[in-house]
């Protein structure tokens, strides 16, 4: 059977390269292929080819440091795994095709196959993954030569991380079944899971109160050392045991790491084959939840329309309202946990040492977290929508048009939040030592950022759109996004692709209003901030405006033949 | 009212479509029929523009379907074999937004009446996963008519109706061609077209090989062994006639 899948999946791998390989003869996709080379030569390996000359290859950059690396990576990891087990909704790592189900769930096929097949599928994912994350991380490390620790042991990680969400999701949905039904592993595991925790949790609980007035460095330190000593130390060796070989400084250090990583796997792996009895029903559900999202998204609730849409009027505005009554419909607990898990971490993290008697900088930065990463997270627009082109494409609506409607629904949502974050930060600023002093100045400021706030979301969502518009065939649309551990690689191209885009995007925008705003920032101090804003504006714009036009007409000659919706 | 001018379309090697021309005119019903892989879904959808031909022309009421897109749109409506809703658009939100995308200022007063006639009355509060396969059929079917286009295009109409919901979309597309439009019928029931088609195109391997009357390609010389039967007819024309 393993000759079988590995047939599949080496099946599935060579059409999908060919596939990919025959979009280059478009010029639009070879032209991105080159752009995205160029990108990562010149940002990223140019610096660590530089790096590596520098250095002689040498291995142990950071050796000195790497019991410090281990001990924080591994509550890092402690802290993941212990989301994972307390996120109430079903993984989708354990996802199979519908065409999977259909073949794979009715062939003579065991369970233990089954996982194998599994794993084996998703290793090309999780290589990749750590090829681009040691790519991008690669300068810490110092050299290319060295890295391949990094690549060998952050595979060896993922793999086991894999399969630990795997483990918990199985585990978890056994729970679902009466008492009495639930499998002893189950239960087993969880308490596992309670007691490592538990001794993790209590060791920090006593020291919380010392560590909250402890200067940064000291309390860094000390979260070092109380993960390193007494239960919490036994408590984390796994986690240890898992990263330790990405951080060794020699080969020989590297084979002792080895051992005990594979262990962990090892043990992981066991407790998925044994945690079987739910495996058929988390597969299906799984892949139940994918052809939703394949399509569309989960199952909508109807509420109230934001506005009422008469029969006359702007076609843009017939493509907001139903956009935005697709946000109503989509907002569930899950989703809300996914949007505040985040923020609050951050809220948690910032507000711990630096608030310093007022709230306003940490609302700031959580207003700069929406801005920035809210077009990545809020995706009403094209990148859902696109897989219904043929429908689009009938209506009597030209490509432009339809792509400002699609681009106003995240960018009004999204905008509405900040706007309302700047205008908590401004009510809480008067005991903000930072900044003007001045109300006057404040407000200024706080109109300036709200002015601008939008149209950094509009970039960032034009600049997503226009990938999907240009590229349709590299881009997962529809409700379905690249997810899982195995996804890494390809969400951080797209995520440094899109801040890349942005600069360039705000590049003249900058040089007109930055020569100004500095003259007049000296000449009248903090309201010199509001012209230059409004410059800014204007000059973003047009820009916006112009590639709007452009897209537009790139959106009506594209063939809906050619999306991809990701399975 | 429907004007195709050595429509070609090519993907790649394949031609799908080859130097097709036809004309419907309004009060006509087409049956555009061909074994599978013929190009009548590429033909459909170069005519709706959501693909664009390699060469030739498509005019809609006189408007360019590649160069006076959103015009010729205006007066098209086309339903796919597949209806594409909207998961999260209740019934009457569908025609709301189709009434903002092609002014139908009197939406109000035509919904109820299309709705009882396509029999989705009491639904409109609904969403599509609510609904049956032949309820959201008639539900696309609605958005198409509602502003009461001058061509209608279908793609197998009849897919995932009841007995009584087949009735009602044979009149109905009875009466849209009575009322004036042209219409396209693209399905493997021949009986369909048999019974509704005023005309019809058989297509093969992306070429036209037949166009006519019932009566005329009965008359046809090269057609004449297959007698009045369509499916002979059919079967004949496309070369799969027993001893072809």
């Amino acid at each position: 059977m393993t000759g079988t899948f590995l047939y599949l999946t080496t099946c599935s791998l060579k059409n999908r390269v060919l596939r990919r390989f025959r979009r280059l003869r478009e010029p639009r996709y070879l032209a991105g292929l080159v752009a995205g080379l160029a990108y990562l030569y010149w940002f990223v390996l140019r610096h660590q080819i530089q790096m590596a000359r520098r250095s002689g290859g040498g291995l142990s950059t950071l050796a000195r440091f790497a019991p410090d690396i281990v001990a924080g990576g591994a509550l890092i990891l402690w802290f993941v795994a212990l989301l994972v087990w307390l996120w109430p909704f079903a993984s989708k790592t354990w996802g199979f095709s519908g065409a999977e189900v259909q073949f794979l769930f009715t062939a003579p096929v065991s369970r233990r196959q089954l996982v194998n097949y599994k794993l084996l599928r998703s290793q090309l994912g999780l290589l990749f993954g750590v090829l681009i994350a040691s790519l991008f991380t690669g300068t810490a490390r110092g050299a290319i030569a060295g890295r391949w620790p990094f690549v060998l042991g952050g595979w060896l990680l993922f793999t086991t991380m894999f399969l630990h969400v795997l483990g918990a999701s199985l585990t978890k949905s056994s729970f679902r079944a009466p008492a009495s039904k639930v499998p002893w592993l189950a239960w087993m595991s969880a308490t596992v899971v309670m007691f490592v925790s538990g001794a993790v949790i209590g060791s920090y609980a006593v020291r919380f109160p010392a560590l909250l007035v402890m200067p940064a460095s000291e309390a860094a330190r000390t979260i070092l050392d109380v993960s390193q000593r007494g239960v919490a130390a036994i408590a984390l060796w796994p986690f240890r045991a898992v990263i330790a070989p990405i951080f060794a400084g020699t080969p020989l250090a590297f084979a002792g790491a080895l051992g005990p990583a594979l262990a962990v796997l090892a043990l992981n792996y066991w407790w998925v084959l044994q945690s079987d009895a739910q495996l058929e029903e988390a597969a299906v559900a799984t892949e139940q939840q994918k052809a939703r999202a394949r399509h569309r998204m989960p199952t909508p609730v109807v509420r109230a329309a934001p506005f009422k849409l008469g029969p006359e009027g702007r076609l843009e505005t017939a493509v907001l309202w139903k956009n935005t009554i697709q946000v109503g419909r989509y907002v569930t607990v899950a989703t809300m946990i996914r949007v505040l898990i985040p923020i609050v971490v951050l809220a948690f993290v910032i507000g711990l040492k630096r608030t310093a008697g007022s709230f306003a900088p940490l609302v700031l930065m959580v207003a700069l977290f929406l801005t920035v990463m809210g077009p990545y997270m809020v995706r009403n627009d094209l990148r859902t929508d696109l897989p219904r082109l043929p429908v689009l494409k009938t209506w009597p609506i030209t490509g432009r048009e339809l792509l400002i409607g699609e681009l106003m629904a995240p960018a009004f949502v999204l905008s509405v939040g900040v706007w309302f974050l700047i205008a908590v930060a401004f009510a809480l600023s008067p005991s903000w030592d930072a900044g003007p002093g001045d109300a006057l100045g404040r407000a200024l400021l706080a109109i300036s950022a709200a002015l601008l706030a939008p149209l950094l979301i509009a970039g960032q969502l034009i600049v997503q759109n226009a990938a999907v518009v240009l590229f349709p065939g590299w881009i997962a649309t529809g409700g379905a996004r690249a997810r899982g551990i195995e996804s890494m690689g390809q969400n951080m191209l797209m995520f440094a692709g899109t801040l890349l885009a942005l600069v360039v995007g705000v590049l003249p925008a900058t040089a007109v209003a930055g020569g100004l705003g500095f003259l007049l920032y000296n000449l009248i101090g903090w309201p010199g901030v509001l012209p230059e804003a409004i410059l800014f504006a204007g000059v973003l714009i047009v820009e916006a405006g112009l590639v709007l036009v452009w897209l537009g007409r790139v959106l009506e000659r594209t063939d809906p033949s050619q999306i991809e919706i990701a399975e | 009212m429907i004007v195709v001018d050595g429509l070609t379309k090519v993907y790649g090697s394949l031609k799908a479509v080859y130097g097709l021309s036809f004309s419907v005119a309004g009060g006509e019903v087409i049956g555009l029929i061909g074994p599978n892989g013929a190009g009548k879904t590429t033909t459909l959808k170069c005519m709706v523009g959501i693909q664009a031909p390699t060469s030739g022309t498509v005019r809609i009421a006189g408007r360019d379907i590649a160069t006076d897109a959103v015009e010729a749109k205006r007066r098209l409506a086309f339903m796919p074999d597949e209806p594409q809703l909207f998961e999260y658009l209740t019934v009457h939100e569908h025609l709301n937004l189709i009434a903002r995308l092609y002014h139908v200022t009197d939406f109000h007063a035509r919904v109820p009446r299309l709705l009882e006639e396509l029999e989705l009355s009491g639904k409109e509060g609904a969403l599509p996963g609510e609904l049956s396969r032949g309820m959201k059929q008639k539900l696309a079917i609605a958005c198409g008519l509602l502003h009461d286009p001058a061509v209608l295009l279908f793609d197998e109409p009849l897919t995932g109706l009841d007995p009584l919901g087949i009735r009602r979309m044979k009149e109905t597309i009875v009466a849209r061609a009575r009322a004036g439009a042209a219409v396209v019928v693209s399905s493997h029931l021949l009986h369909l077209v048999e019974e509704i088609c005023t005309r019809i195109l058989i297509i093969n391997k992306g070429m036209k090989v037949a166009d006519g009357t019932l009566g005329e390609l009965a008359a046809r010389a090269d057609l004449a062994a297959a007698g009045s039967d369509l499916e002979q007819i059919f079967l004949r024309a496309t070369g799969h006639a027993r001893g072809d």
